[in-house]
């Protein structure tokens, strides 16, 4: 049985007329069903993040997606941004903190091919279990 | 109008009145163009046939020492308004001598007092004559405005014609002072096409010689705005400074351009209420992000740290644009007297003591928060993983 789940893209690329892959994954999210795409430098072009707004957003979805191109491993500056913000203190974590509890997590992200081994060993697991806890 | 005693011509007076006050006024008046001319004629030969010559010959220093002595007094009348009402040198003058004549609803109130026995049979038509050849001087008024008037409060001495616009854009912009430059410069440099238009024929000449193309002509026209392409346009920028023009302009752009974009520049915040009302899309103040980076500073210079600052001015600027649309809203649906009563006012005082609460937070009442920064979480939080 399929589970229908809401699927929210938080897309980052601070340069899109650049972009040769992301451009095209974005174009294809946009024409996907049920899934709600946010390019965050188009909707906050100057990084002033609507964090109530964004809260809200995580609350209504079930499964939140990071779409950014990988620069000095990590995402570009306005997600990093988001996640400074929208990811407080008795929301995303501590006491009371539970807002996303049971919601999925994944990334899309793109950076030339062999980059990935490095990253996986030191990132993946401990920083998204400490942010979804 | 007849049934009610009054007469027919004052029954067209009163709608064509009541016809200027509706949104369908742009369209009559451009429908109208092409019988005005011919009803004007017609209209003018009336007046002339009008004119009994016997009774002209026979009284002729009576009719033009009344014609010149009326002329003279409303002159001298109108000159006194011009005055009162400070409208100032060539305008004044204009004034004076365009209305200096007894008016063609003259004739009009002669037939209907003659009807009613107000006035003796014998004197109407020597005041009708009276009306008749002031009208018929009003011509040589103007010739004489033109000639002697209009050089003494110019230095050309002729308006120099609208310029023939040679080229479409996809961004019109009306007005290229203070303001409109910055806008202009910043799409220019960017590749973007713009056409420019301002009326002061000095500021043109201005720009040219600084290589910046702009055009002569008034754009609140439609003839110049359909030359300048506005037809093929999908923005225009309203950067012009008279208020009211302003606001008639975007009306007009929004009612026979519904595809275009339109940006506007406020004097103040009802200028902004009035710009938003007539349906610009998007409104700034022409001081406000001046002052707002002045204020940054301002909190700078007495030891704030610069980020600090940064963020107070942002936060500033989120409260006040949810505000402005919150007392827009309250604006717009009163009708126009009640605009800035009490419940404008209460609401105003209330958004403002709101703001200095929202501005001076305490961090833990994160829901309360106006601006919203990184902040750690509490001293003890790794006690919650236990």
């Amino acid at each position: 049985m399929l589970i229908k789940r809401r699927v929210l893209v938080l897309f980052a690329h601070p340069s899109l007329e650049r972009s040769e892959v992301n451009v095209e994954l974005l174009r294809r999210s946009r024409e996907t069903e049920a899934v709600t795409v946010v390019d965050l430098y188009e909707q906050y072009p100057d990084f002033r993040i609507d964090v109530e707004a964004e809260q809200q957003r995580l609350l209504e979805h079930d499964v939140i997606v990071f779409m950014f191109p990988l620069y000095w491993y990590s995402t570009p500056a306005i997600l990093k941004e988001w996640q400074d913000l929208v990811l407080e203190y008795g929301f995303a974590y501590g006491k009371d903190g539970n807002a996303l509890h049971g919601k999925w997590f994944a990334w899309s992200l793109g950076c030339p091919a062999g980059c990935m081994a490095p990253l996986l060993s030191r990132l993946s697991w401990q920083w998204s279990s400490s942010a979804i806890a | 109008m007849s049934l009610v005693g009054l007469s027919p011509a004052l029954g067209t007076f009163l709608a064509g009145v009541v016809l200027a006050n509706s949104e369908f006024r742009h369209e009559l008046e451009t429908n109208i163009e092409p019988f005005k001319g011919l009803l004007l004629g017609l209209f003018f030969i009336t007046v002339g046939a009008g004119i009994q010559f016997p009774v002209l010959t026979e009284n002729l220093g009576l009719v033009l020492g009344l014609t010149l002595g009326v002329m003279v007094a409303k002159g001298a009348v109108l000159f006194g308004l011009a005055l009162l009402f400070k409208l100032r040198g060539a305008n004044g003058w204009l004034f004076t001598l365009s209305l200096a004549q007894a008016g063609e609803f003259g004739f009009v109130l002669l037939s209907y007092s003659t009807q009613n026995h107000v006035l003796p049979a014998d004197i109407v038509p020597i005041l009708s004559l009276v009306v008749a050849i002031s009208m018929f001087l009003t011509p040589l008024l103007f010739i004489l405005y033109d000639v002697l008037v209009l050089p003494r409060y110019q230095d050309n001495s002729e308006q120099p014609d609208p310029d023939d616009i040679d080229e479409h854009g996809t961004v019109i912009i009306a007005g290229i002072g203070r303001f409109g430059q910055i806008i202009n410069r910043l799409l220019r440099a960017n590749g973007i096409h713009t056409v420019v238009l301002d009326r002061e024929p000095g500021q043109v000449e201005n720009m040219r010689q600084i290589k910046i193309q702009s055009f002569y002509g008034d754009a609140s026209r439609p003839d110049l705005l359909h030359t300048a392409g506005v037809d093929e346009a999908s923005l225009f920028v309203v950067a012009i400074d008279e208020r009211e023009q302003a606001v008639a302009l975007v009306e007009h752009l929004k009612h026979s351009h519904g595809h275009l974009r339109v940006l506007a520049r406020a004097f103040d915040r009802q200028h902004h209420y009035q710009l938003r009302e007539a349906g610009a899309d998007f409104v700034i103040n022409e001081t406000y992000y001046s002052a707002l980076a002045m204020g940054r500073e301002a909190l700078r210079s007495v030891g704030v740290h610069p980020f600090k600052a940064q963020k107070l001015g942002n936060a500033f600027d989120d409260l006040e644009q949810r505000h402005r649309e919150a007392l827009y809203q309250t604006w717009v649906e009163k009708p126009d007297g009640e605009r800035y009563g009490t419940s404008y006012q209460s609401l105003f005082i209330e958004l403002e003591e709101a703001l200095s609460t929202a501005m001076d937070d305490d961090r833990d009442d994160h829901h309360e928060r106006s601006e919203r920064e990184w902040a750690p979480p509490p001293k003890n939080y790794l006690s919650d993983f236990d």
